[in-house]
């Protein structure tokens, strides 16, 4: 149930966005897609929503002037699947963005949105009254978890399927705050806690991500897995970059896994394994039993038994890894 | 005071001018009205569909800018000043829209429901792809579900529609599919 009374506030200026945001109970939105279904489902309850779409820059995608991609926050997933600048400079986050949702999510759904969507979970991201129905687990304030008892962990997923992309070409967030802006890299969002998974202080938000091209030598490739092509979430998903991979460079790889987590999860030691010189075939099948050691997925999401996400995981690292050795050594060949 | 219509700041209860299918109507929206209820319980355009209300099924879909979006996940209040188009806006008077005309002509409504949504969603895409393949138009659909008619008809009437010409600009060869 939402409030008929909550507030609808649009800003222009970053300053009264952050004075708004820092009030208690205001959360900001973009495209609302996610927010809204967890303002039904009463696990959030804002009584404000700061719309952040009108901000300086949130809706625009340029190349700055050192070549670096900067996207505006508030830049729809489409804009990102059909923007020449995005296809030049980083192709592969054109595809990953071409796999979120379906059409009409893409069309409402912002950048900003999809990092900071909430981890999920079936025992928690439900009715008020289900919810009622147990004992409270540690997201919703209470003492256990209703899908792995043992520790004192939440086990939500997060599902953004282009935070991994974006982690693997090590993008860079711009944070504004009330004291002015600040620059982190992507993995410095995530608290690692599922239950709390994100850094962000209240009345902070993310103005725009920033992303140095693929140039010559690098490589990027990204593999979802989900129960249907359209509309469904990833179960589990891939993204490997490789910096100075095909120019005789030392090399340089990325490997992150998502959905399998309650954030991106990388993998150096699979890295370190096809980094070194001599990497072979028998690399890449270890390098994909690391990948999917590192997934943890539980049975908390409606499709896909944790068993057959791993096992997926696997599948996805081994293609992925697979076409990049080979690519590695088709250029010293 | 904050002019009313431009999404800004207001209190709840606020008027609100919502331009659907170039009419604007100014009416109060409360904070927790979606676009969805707006249109079909006080515009009563109720061609737009309601199906599941949590953006599985695309029964929804309006155009908003000319881009089509579930109505059941957008709040009425951020809607003003945005151009609304729903299935009651694609006719003129007994003239058919050329989409509308396919989908008679390739039989692709059954039940019904999903063909609205279905069809803003193609005109949409159309406007931006004049001619696609096959391909395309199932991925331009797949944020919609039809239990129905198995997809077939619905993809053939999209096509008939493209290659008919009408609403888009010149044709060059048709393309393959
Ligand atoms: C049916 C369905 C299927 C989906 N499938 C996928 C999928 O396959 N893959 C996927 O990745 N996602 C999926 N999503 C999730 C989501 O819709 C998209 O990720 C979308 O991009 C979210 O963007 P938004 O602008 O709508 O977010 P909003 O709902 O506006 O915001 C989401 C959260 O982020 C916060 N927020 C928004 N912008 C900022 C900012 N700039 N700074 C700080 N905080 C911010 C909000 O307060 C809120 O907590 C799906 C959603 C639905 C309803
Ligand atoms: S994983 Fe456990 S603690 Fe986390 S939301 Fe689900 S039930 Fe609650
Ligand atoms: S009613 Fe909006 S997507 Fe189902
Ligand atoms: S015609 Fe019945 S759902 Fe499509």
């Amino acid at each position: 149930m939402i409030s008929p009374g909550v507030r609808h506030v649009r800003p222009r200026e970053y300053q009264e966005a952050c004075a708004l945001l820092h009030e208690r109970q205001a959360a900001p939105i973009a495209g609302g897609t996610e927010l809204y279904l967890r303002m039904k489902q009463g696990v959030a309850t804002p009584r404000s929503l700061v719309d952040l779409t009108d901000l300086p820059g949130m809706r625009q995608i340029e190349r700055l002037a050192d070549g670096t991609l900067r996207l505006g926050a508030a830049v729809t997933i489409s804009a990102l699947e059909r923007s020449p600048l995005v296809a030049e400079a980083a192709p592969v986050l054109a595809e990953a963005a071409q796999r979120v949702g379906a059409p009409q999510i893409r069309n409402m759904g912002s950048l900003g949105g999809n990092l900071c969507q909430e981890t999920m979970c079936w025992w928690y991201n439900r009715t008020a009254l289900w919810r009622q129905a147990k004992e409270p687990c540690y997201k919703a304030g209470g003492s256990l978890c209703h899908v792995v008892d043992q520790e004192a962990v939440c086990y939500a997923a997060y599902r953004s399927d282009l935070a991994p992309i974006l982690m693997s070409l090590e993008a860079e967030l711009i944070v504004q705050g009330r004291q002015g802006e600040r620059r982190m890299g992507i993995d410095e969002l995530y608290s690692g806690d599922a239950a709390f998974p994100f850094t962000l202080a209240a009345g902070e938000l993310i103005s725009a991500v920033l992303v140095r091209p693929l140039g010559e030598g690098d490589v990027a490739a990204f593999a979802k897995h989900a129960h249907r092509r359209s509309i469904d979430y990833p179960l589990v998903s891939l993204a490997v970059a490789a910096r100075g991979w095909t120019n005789g460079a030392a090399g340089r790889l990325r490997i992150v896994l998502g959905a399998v987590s309650g954030m991106p999860i990388r993998v150096p030691e699979a890295e370190a394994l096809l980094e070194a010189a001599g990497a072979g075939e028998r690399s890449v099948a270890e390098a994909a039993a690391l990948v999917a050691k590192h997934a943890k997925p539980v049975r908390n999401v409606s499709f896909g038994a944790p068993a057959y996400r791993r096992h997926i995981a696997k599948v996805l690292a081994r293609r992925l890894l697979g076409d990049l050795l080979a690519r590695r050594r088709a250029s010293s060949g | 005071m904050t002019p009313a219509g431009d999404g800004i700041e207001r209190a709840p209860e606020a008027p609100l001018t919502l331009r659907v299918n170039g009419e604007e109507h100014t009416l109060a929206v409360r904070g927790h009205d979606t676009l969805l209820t707006v249109i079909r319980e006080r515009l009563l355009l109720t061609g737009t569909k309601a199906g599941c209300t949590n953006g599985d099924c695309g029964l929804c879909t309006v155009l908003v800018d000319g881009e089509a979006m579930y109505a059941c996940l957008m709040f009425a209040a951020r809607c003003g000043g945005r151009d609304i188009t729903t299935i009651e806006g694609l006719a003129r008077g007994a003239v058919l829209h050329p989409l509308q005309e396919a989908w008679i002509q390739a039989g692709a409504t059954q039940c019904g429901i999903c063909t609205p949504g279905m069809i803003l969603t193609a005109k949409a895409f159309l406007e931006r792809v004049p001619r696609p393949s096959e391909v395309q138009v199932r991925e331009a659909i797949s944020g919609t579900l039809c239990r129905c008619t198995g997809y077939m008809k619905i993809i053939e009437a999209i096509l008939l529609a493209a290659n008919s010409g009408a609403p888009q600009p010149a044709p060059a060869a048709a393309s393959g599919h």
